[in-house]
């Protein structure tokens, strides 16, 4: 038996192996700048709008120019060791370098797409590619602008759910609006926490209804043919709660908007405004320092709070389980009372088949059914 | 450091560098998947001889369990008398099944005497389940007890499928990356498992790679009950120490899950069960509301087991279906009772009665 129990146990024994390990080193840096060297502008996706100090504008699918601070929850990033957790482009890790931190980068590995779901409408071999193709525009991207900025953050390619082992550890991990494209939201923020000492800063798109007292997530919301990678609409209260079961006990919430293009059509669409939530959970207690929230974004951010969590939606989805509450509650009243009646109506049946009349015509009725042929 | 094989040398020219990085990020070759084997009749024998002359003790009975000879081994869970609608009305008659988390397998034995073919899909040998790393709780305490509970409950199916002289085949590994050769099926269930698990779109899509026809997901009623909205809840909050309860699915976001795994054709009923809280024995069976949801492919429709499933019914919620099932007990009652009363045995036996009764008042 120990022989057998010994062989099954081995059997579902799973080795454990670790790639992209050793991305950090001085030499593979150097070796990343030269492989992605000067890359052509029309090779390049902008995701972020990009100011360089030559004057130089770029346009991108996202503006996040002189509103940096709110979308990064006022955290003073002066002398923290940074992990930015999907950088794209590379503007807030760029911004945060101004600031005085060390920043790493962690995106997608190169020409890797990123996850897609698998839609049956979605020519998914095409979309692969698509996302591929696009994933080496962005890497692209940012290399123009490291080299542009002369910036010293270092840039690590791999599995978000598997960070490599040599990572290291860091005062603070950001993702900004990256966990609405992953499969496993939970999954990354914990690889981010097992990394982090301080502080994870999340920043998200607002989904209506938008909900801080439920955990409450949206499976691929809106239209999903024309999305395949968003996978998620997250409440505030799905990241506070993920947030406060990896040790980020201290949430702090921010809602503001940004200009970003609609289906990030560069060139072809108007930036509107996109609503997006930030949190900021800390460890406790090792807080970050965070910048004064200036008086007129007080007001602002008491204004969107209000009109996003007042809304109409919510109040009326709020009176419906109200009526619901109460069908239930009269519901189950009810079957109360049937479940009295059944118990009442057993008894009889019971006292029925047990009384003696019954039993003294068990033999005129096995008779009847030999009669009846059955 | 360079700890990786391909690792670019120092100062290398362009060239030499493009070259290393593409090798450096080139996708690893996939290797031989470590849990394959396990179907053949040889390791199925191992796997019985390994969980062979169990005693009750050995086992954990996640549900009550029903044997010959009037032995009842009491679950945490009590299906009996509620299997069909637990499984979507289907009826699996000469479907090939895979039951992912049988736990004690009474719906792997139930499915068996229905005509089904089945193979059942557990957690690894020797692992936990899955545990939220929640702050409050003694993780490591939970992972042991989990990995203790998974080897009982996997006791307790050998022990099941010897007393039932069961077929059932049973493949154990990790759920999130199923052996390339478990074969094909008809039908996947998930009975209450996805809850437990940390990604359950991605438990689904294994499932979807592998089932022709259907899919039947069973789970709690905690998250909103529509089919509109595909809300799930991140550990639901009215347990807080509960590691093991990782989501609150609606059927809404299970529906939207199997619609673009490419099972659009849904149906929904929702059922009461008999459940024991913290599955222990010392608490009464309560009744719990759960959903069930069917996801089939347009060309291979199943047959049901009755009209139940009509779309009058299915749209019902909970509540109103626990109403709906009390009302029909009722009046099936009282058809009975009408029944007998009429029945010629009653009324031939009248006169004793009246004598009866006669006589009682006599003497008091």
């Amino acid at each position: 038996m120990h022989e057998i129990d010994g062989y099954i146990t081995d059997f579902y024994r799973e080795g454990k192996s670790h790639r992209y390990t050793g991305q950090l080193s001085d030499d593979f840096q150097r070796a990343l700048a030269k492989f992605y060297v000067d890359p052509p502008k029309d090779q390049c996706t902008f995701y972020h709008t990009m100011e360089f100090p030559c004057g130089e504008v770029v346009p991108g699918a996202w503006d996040l120019r002189r509103r940096e601070q709110v979308y990064l929850g006022y955290v003073d990033f002066s002398g923290q060791r940074v992990l930015e957790l999907g950088s794209a482009t590379g503007y807030l890790g760029f911004y945060m370098e101004a600031q005085g931190a060390g920043v790493v980068c962690f995106d997608l590995p190169i020409r890797t797409p990123p996850d897609i779901i698998p839609l049956p409408t979605t020519l998914r071999s095409k979309r692969l590619y698509e996302h591929a193709s696009l994933t080496e525009k962005l890497h692209k991207s940012w290399w123009y602008g490291h080299a542009k900025l002369n910036s010293k953050n270092k840039a690590v390619y791999g599995d978000i759910y598997n960070l490599p082992d040599d990572l290291g550890d860091f005062d603070i991990a950001t993702l900004g609006c990256i966990l609405l494209h992953l499969r496993d939201p939970f999954a990354a923020l914990q690889q981010a926490a097992c990394r982090t000492e301080k502080a994870i800063i999340v920043t998200d798109v607002v989904w209506t209804p938008l909900e801080m007292k439920r955990a409450l997530m949206e499976f691929n919301p809106g239209n999903p043919p024309e999305y395949p990678t968003n996978w998620w609409g997250i409440s505030p209260g799905a990241v506070s709660r993920m947030l406060n079961i990896l040790g980020f006990s201290s949430i702090d919430i921010y809602y503001h908007t940004q200009k970003h293009r609609p289906v990030h059509n560069i060139g072809g669409s108007s930036f509107t405004d996109k609503c997006l939530f930030t949190i900021v959970g800390q460890r406790h207690p090792h807080y970050v320092d965070r910048h004064p929230m200036p008086e007129s974004e007080v007001a602002i951010q008491a204004e969107l709070a209000r009109q996003w969590l007042a809304d109409p939606d919510i109040e009326a989805l709020n009176a419906r389980i109200s009526q619901l509450n109460a069908q239930i509650s009269q519901f189950n009243a009810e079957i109360s009372h049937l479940n009295l009646q059944i118990s009442h109506f057993q008894e009889q049946v019971d006292a029925l088949k047990s009384s003696t009349s019954w039993r003294l015509t068990a033999p005129i009725r096995l008779v009847g059914r030999i009669l009846k042929g059955r | 450091m360079r700890t990786h094989p391909s690792a670019p040398i120092p100062d290398v020219k362009v060239d030499h560098a493009r070259e290393c990085i593409e090798k450096f990020y080139k996708p690893a070759l996939p290797r031989k998947h470590p849990l394959t084997g396990q179907l053949t009749n040889e390791f199925q024998s191992l796997l019985s001889q390994a969980h062979a002359d169990l005693t009750p003790g050995e086992c954990y009975f996640y549900h009550t369990m029903e044997f010959s000879a009037g032995e009842v081994s009491q679950g945490g869970w009590d299906f009996r008398g509620g299997e069909d609608k637990y499984l979507g009305f289907v009826d699996f008659q000469g479907q090939k099944v895979l039951e992912f988390g049988p736990a004690s397998g009474f719906f792997s034995f139930y499915l068996e005497s229905k005509g089904a073919e089945i193979v059942c899909f557990d957690i690894a040998v020797g692992a936990p389940p899955e545990q939220l790393s929640l702050p409050e709780v003694d993780l490591a305490a939970y992972l042991e007890s989990g990995a203790k509970i998974a080897k009982d409950t996997r006791n307790s199916w050998w022990y099941a499928h010897a007393k039932y002289n069961s077929k059932a085949k049973a493949v154990y590994g990790n759920i999130y990356d199923l052996p390339p050769d478990l074969g094909r099926y008809d039908v996947s269930t998930f009975g209450c498992i996805l809850l437990h698990l940390s990604n359950p779109f991605a438990v689904l899509s294994q499932a979807a790679a592998v089932t022709d026809k259907a899919i039947v997901v069973t789970e709690l009623v905690k998250a909103p009950l529509d089919l509109e909205s595909s809300y799930i809840e991140f550990h639901p909050g009215d347990r807080p120490r509960s590691p093991g309860n990782w989501w609150g699915l609606s059927p809404g976001s299970v529906a939207k899950m199997l619609t673009i795994l490419g099972f659009p054709e849904i149906s929904l009923n929702y059922h009461a069960q008999k459940h024991r809280i913290d599955h222990d024995q010392a608490n009464p069976l309560i009744d719990v509301p759960l959903f069930t949801v069917v996801g089939e492919k347009s060309k291979y429709l199943l047959k049901r087991l009755n009209a139940r499933t009509s779309n009058l019914e299915i749209q019902k919620s909970p509540d109103e279906q626990s109403l709906i099932d009390a009302a029909i007990r009722n009046e099936i009652l009282q058809h009975e009772i009408e029944a007998l009363r009429s029945s010629t045995s009653w009324r031939l036996t009248q006169p004793i009665r009246t004598v009866a009764d006669a006589l009682k008042r006599w003497f008091g």
